[in-house]
């Protein structure tokens, strides 16, 4: 490095917030660079002069000054969070109704043989004493009822 | 995205508030002063006091019929069926037996079967009034498991004048009376002579039959109970078969058990053809066992997995 860096350089240099490559150009530039060093050893001495000064407390209202100026923001950070609640209570739910449809009693039964109709038909005429039995309906299955060969 | 999930929620809760609002006001109904469970016992014992004469249709498994019905007291009726296709079916029951005989030449008769109907305490609500067949009348709504009865009742007599069944959310049947007169019906004894009647019998006589104690189910659902033991004739065995039958008024269960059969379906779970019972079959030891219910798949299961 030639020329020499600007002093915002130097600050970073100085407290090593530059990448390794330019670090080493500039550590390099000011072995050899007089004016540099004076420079460096400048900041390094107001840097050590701040370090002495006493640390300020800070003021009790200093909170509600920010807050004052973040207006909304635990809305926001709820609206973030309510979508993705509800998108989960959603997905839970629809997880729900296809379980459901899934396991619907009786949806994928074969149709019983023919030699169970006798069963069935005893079953209905059986059941026809309860008192909130439909016997007409059951009167028109019985209808179509054949005797067993 | 969040428009959508968010207009979701919203439909979602407000259908939830309604379905609920309902539900919990009409629970809380009452109707001249009776709650629910109140107008189902009302039901219970006009279909055992009131006599009447009506007329209307019947539909059940995609067939319908018209039907003439002869209601008398003490639970006797006379009942005629007949479809559009002039198939017909009359089935009664005369304080002593039920029977039915169609025009295919089947009949069965069940006798000495006791009084007609097991006396239940169903939990309903009231779905609301309105005029049936030029009565007023109540809508009320029972449910047992599976096994779901919108029942319309007349409001005076409490005389059943229209029933929708559903089970597993399906409609599986349908009545409707379209005419109703209230007057002294007198139901005649059966006069059906069958060799293959079934007749009720005492455990010690089922214990005869099967050669062994009967086998019952240790687990059913809440509230169905033993109604009645029977002996029934079958074709491969002159000792016959046991019949167990199970209601809780809305679902209703049958047990049928063979000694040494050969005669039974395959094992397995089917669904009738009329859609609104399962039929399943079990085999322990020498007895089997074929089950026919009204119930959801895996209270068959459970119980036929219980016979002890």
């Amino acid at each position: 490095m030639k020329q020499c860096p600007t002093i915002n350089k130097l600050a970073e240099y100085q407290t090593e917030a530059l990448a390794n490559r330019e670090q080493q150009a500039i550590h390099q530039h000011i072995t050899n660079c007089t004016v540099c060093q004076r420079e460096l050893q400048a900041l390094e001495s107001t840097v050590q002069l701040l370090a002495t000064l006493p640390v300020p407390a800070l003021p009790d209202n200093l909170w509600a000054g920010v807050a004052q100026h973040l207006p909304n923001n635990p809305r926001i950070a709820f609206r973030q969070r309510w979508w993705k609640a509800l998108a989960g209570a959603g997905v839970a739910a629809g997880i729900a109704i296809g379980l459901l449809v899934m396991h619907a009693p009786n949806a994928r039964l074969p149709i019983a043989p023919a030699s169970a109709s006798a069963y069935v038909a005893d079953h209905a005429l059986l059941s026809s004493q309860d008192t909130f039995a439909d016997r007409a309906s059951i009167g028109v299955m019985l209808a179509l009822q054949r005797s067993e060969p | 995205m969040k428009r959508v999930c968010f207009l979701l929620g919203i439909a979602l809760g407000i259908t939830a508030l309604i379905v609920l609002g309902i539900r919990a006001s009409s629970a809380m109904q009452r109707v001249d002063g009776r709650s629910a469970a109140q107008w189902l016992a009302f039901v219970e014992e006009a279909g055992q006091t009131v006599s009447y004469h009506a007329v209307g249709k019947a539909w059940e498994n995609n067939k319908s019929a018209q039907f003439i019905l002869d209601q008398g007291r003490a639970g006797q009726y006379l009942l005629q069926t007949t479809d559009a296709q002039g198939k017909s079916c009359t089935m009664g029951y005369d304080g002593q037996r039920i029977w039915y005989a169609n025009k295919l030449h089947t009949s069965k008769m069940v006798a000495d079967t006791g009084p007609s109907a097991i006396l239940v305490h169903l939990a309903g609500r009231i779905a609301g009034t309105c005029r049936y067949a030029g009565r007023p009348a109540i809508r009320l709504v029972a449910q047992n498991g599976n096994t779901r009865k919108e029942i319309t009742a007349d409001r005076q007599t409490g005389v059943i004048l229209a029933m929708n069944t559903y089970f597993s959310r399906r409609r599986v049947s349908e009545m409707h009376v379209e005419q109703i007169a209230y007057r002294d019906v007198v139901v005649n004894p059966c006069s059906l002579h069958t060799d293959d009647a079934m007749t009720a019998i005492t455990p010690a006589q089922a214990r005869a039959v099967l050669g062994r104690n009967i086998l019952h189910p240790t687990w059913l659902p809440a509230g169905m109970t033993l109604a009645k033991m029977y002996h029934a004739p079958c074709c491969c065995d002159t000792r016959g078969m046991v019949v167990l039958r199970y209601s809780d008024g809305v679902s209703t269960l049958t047990l049928s058990e063979m000694r040494d059969c050969n005669c039974a379906m395959c094992a397995g779970c089917y669904q009738a053809n009329n859609g609104d019972a399962i039929v399943e079959t079990r085999t322990i030891g020498n007895i089997t066992v074929t089950a026919v219910g009204t119930l959801d798949v895996n209270a068959m299961r459970r119980i036929l997995g219980s016979l002890q």
